[in-house]
């Protein structure tokens, strides 16, 4: 979940990092962050828990953290249980991965086919996205029987339709307007 | 009817499909995050336009109203409950639109031009977009031609050009629709082509007005918009669009139109909803800020063409109804500063038997008056004059007993020129005959009619002139204009009449 804040955030942090030079140090720092937090329910509780006194907050952050992270990080995190925004952790940290792939011209695709693909068809795929996005695209492979045949492609908002599945669509729209028969 | 074999309907197929190429399909798309009471939040569609619409599933269609950070607010078209949460939209990449062109006429569709009739499909070529923007002021022209209503109270006082806004203003059961049929009723024949918006209408009384002018002849050159009190606020909010739309259609090819919006007062109602659905601030009366520009936009989008574009027009009449005669609530005064003059009708005069119920007094034309036919210009300025006269005294008369001569004879004129303005429903005037009884009583020949008898007067007097001077009748529509000689003929043939007239009135 990410929101108006977390993106304020996010692109505050990432501007400060890429100021002092620490940005992959940063971005490691976030992917390892937010793992931890994905795996430990209980290390997600004590950060979203409006309960938990800010003080007690802050102590755990720096036992946690300390040594582990940058300051830069380490301090960030301190920065948000401050201003009570640990809750927005998360959704501040995936806002920084993506924005940190937008920066870096990653892309990530969603592929669907209805069969499994071989590694040369994967690769020549990847090109193909390349060269129509002109960014490097992170492709990830889904197997859908639905589609029928073909494949579909997710970029962001735009979707690239070429499922067999579609063009049956269209073709019965066709069909319903009898555009053909003039 | 021989039976279709398979094969020749697999030949069709096949034909088909040959001609079908396979090509892979980009389209946008988001994530309905909230959706409901018509409208939806769509996450994604990044590159979504202002005022495009938007594809759900189950074929319910929207337009995109708020582009935000994060997120797309828009208006459904359909059943909000055929829309779920996390359901797939895609852009069309089009802006909302409608279809145009003759096969409209003589149907009843809705703001989206889908058939409401049962009529079978309207056949049309052309699309055009709901919003438009509203012409500069190089492809105008002033108004100069005269859009009859038929009605005698507003031709002679309250004229209304092609290409005016004219607003018609009233309470609740005041005969503000009966104004607009009438004027549908008076176009027969006069290339005029008509449309009538019903915004947040009851379905019933949308169905009397489609039999009334279906009884009337009028359905021939009419289309009816209908969203009905029971359709989605949106739909009803862009109703008015939509009959702007299809109206500009015929101007731009040339030809006159008519718009009807009935009302404007439910349509920004509905606009009001949508608006806080999608969480703009409230204005007042909790009206979003941008509801004068609705109004604004809309009606300005009535015209008269210059001669280059081929002066065609698009008159607008919209109706406005006040709550207890309040006309300096937000939306009439909106709508009153908005247009070119205005028509007020009042419920004591309704009441008191005078209809239609135009308050001449305050009711008001600004750019009619250029339209006018010379012939009525001549009568019309005496017919107020003494209107107005009668109205100052008649307030007055009704504490006094003993009134002078001139003041009694004022009053009995007053008397008689209400009642020549009285017309029924369905009884549109011709304007030569609306100058001829207009002229009768101004010059005074209905002072010693009884009042009863004023609307028999009139009907023998039309009548005679009909049959036994047609010239006269002929002149005024050619030269539009009462020369003196047909002045003088008028004045002998009307002491003639009012003799034997007068012979006829039982005592």
């Amino acid at each position: 979940m990410t929101s108006k804040a977390s993106r304020r955030y996010s692109q505050a942090l990432y501007g400060l990092a890429e100021e002092k030079g620490m940005l992959d140090r940063v971005s490691g720092d976030i992917t390892n962050c937010l793992n931890m937090i994905k795996s430990s329910r209980a290390l997600a509780l004590f950060f979203h828990s409006p309960a938990i006194p800010k003080s007690k907050k802050l102590i755990a952050a720096e036992e946690i953290f300390k040594g582990k992270i940058s300051d830069l990080t380490l301090n960030f995190i301190k920065l948000l249980i401050q201003r009570g925004r640990a809750e927005l952790t998360n959704g501040i940290f995936e806002d920084f991965i993506s924005l940190k792939k937008e920066k870096d011209g990653i892309l990530d695709v969603k592929i669907t086919t209805s069969i499994d693909l071989s590694s040369d068809e994967k690769s020549a795929m990847k090109k193909k996205i390349d060269e129509y996005t002109k960014k490097n695209g992170i492709l990830d492979f889904e197997k859908d029987k639905n589609i029928i045949g073909g494949f579909v492609a997710r970029i962001g908002d735009t979707i690239l339709d070429g499922s067999i599945k579609r063009q049956l669509e269209l073709l019965r729209e066709k069909f319903k307007q009898g555009e053909m028969l003039n | 009817m021989a039976e279709v074999k398979s094969d020749e309907i697999s030949a069709i197929l096949r034909k088909q499909l040959s001609g079908f190429e396979t090509e892979v399909d980009v389209y946008d798309v988001g994530t309905v995050l909230y959706v409901g009471d018509g409208v939806a939040r769509v996450y994604g569609l990044s590159k979504c336009e202002a005022g495009e619409l938007i594809e759900f599933p189950n074929g319910v269609f929207g337009i995109a109203l708020n582009l935000e950070e994060d997120n797309v607010g828009c208006i459904l078209f359909g059943e909000s409950s055929l829309v779920k949460e996390g359901d797939m939209v895609k852009r069309t990449g089009k802006i909302a639109s409608m279809p145009v062109g003759e096969a409209m006429l003589g149907r009843v569709i809705n703001p989206l031009g889908q058939p409401l009739d049962g009529k079978g499909e309207i056949h049309t070529e052309k699309f055009l977009p709901l919003e438009r923007k509203a012409l500069g002021v190089i492809q105008r022209q002033p108004v100069k031609e005269p859009l009859q209503t038929g009605i005698k109270a507003i031709d002679a006082m309250i004229p209304i050009g092609r290409g005016q806004r004219e607003l018609i203003i009233g309470d609740r059961q005041t005969g503000k629709t009966a104004v607009a049929i009438d004027t549908i009723i008076n176009q027969k024949g006069k290339d005029v082509f008509c449309i009538y918006v019903a915004i947040g209408q009851k379905g019933s009384t949308v169905a009397q007005v489609i039999r009334s002018l279906t009884e009337n002849g009028a359905m021939d050159y009419s289309t009816v918009i209908s969203a009905t009190a029971s359709d989605p606020a949106p739909m009803q909010y862009i109703a008015a669009f939509a009959g702007a739309t299809l109206g500009e259609y015929f101007r731009d090819t040339g030809r006159h139109a008519l718009v009807i919006y009935d009302d404007l007062s439910k349509q920004a109602a509905s606009y009001r909803e949508v608006s806080l659905l999608l969480r703009r601030p409230p204005g007042r009366e909790a009206y979003p800020g941008d509801v004068f520009y609705l109004h604004s936009r809309l009606l300005e989008r009535a015209s008269k063409l210059s001669e280059d574009l081929g002066g065609g027009s698009l008159t607008a009449l919209p109706i406005i109804e006040t709550q207890a005669g309040d006309v300096a609530a937000y939306i009439p005064t909106n709508v009153i500063s908005i247009t070119d003059g205005q028509i007020y009708l009042e419920p004591n005069l309704f009441n008191a038997g005078i209809r239609p119920a135009i308050n001449v007094g305050i009711s008001v034309s600004r750019v009619g008056g250029n339209a006018q036919i010379k012939a009525m210009k001549k009568i019309a300025g005496t017919l107020r004059l003494e209107l107005a006269q009668f109205r100052e005294l008649e307030a007055f008369a009704k504490f006094g007993s003993d009134l002078d001569k001139t003041t009694m004879q004022q009053l009995r004129r007053g008397e008689k020129l209400v009642e020549v303005l009285k017309q029924k429903q369905y009884e549109p005037m011709k304007v030569e005959n609306q100058v001829l009884i207009i002229f009768a009583a101004t010059k005074g020949f209905l002072d010693e009619i009884p009042t009863s008898d004023v609307s028999r007067y009139q009907n023998d007097f039309l009548q005679e002139v009909e049959n036994l001077h047609p010239d006269i009748i002929q002149s005024i529509s050619e030269t539009k204009d009462l020369t003196q000689e047909n002045t003088d003929k008028l004045m002998n043939v009307l002491k003639d009449f009012t003799e034997r007239f007068k012979s006829t009135i039982k005592q």
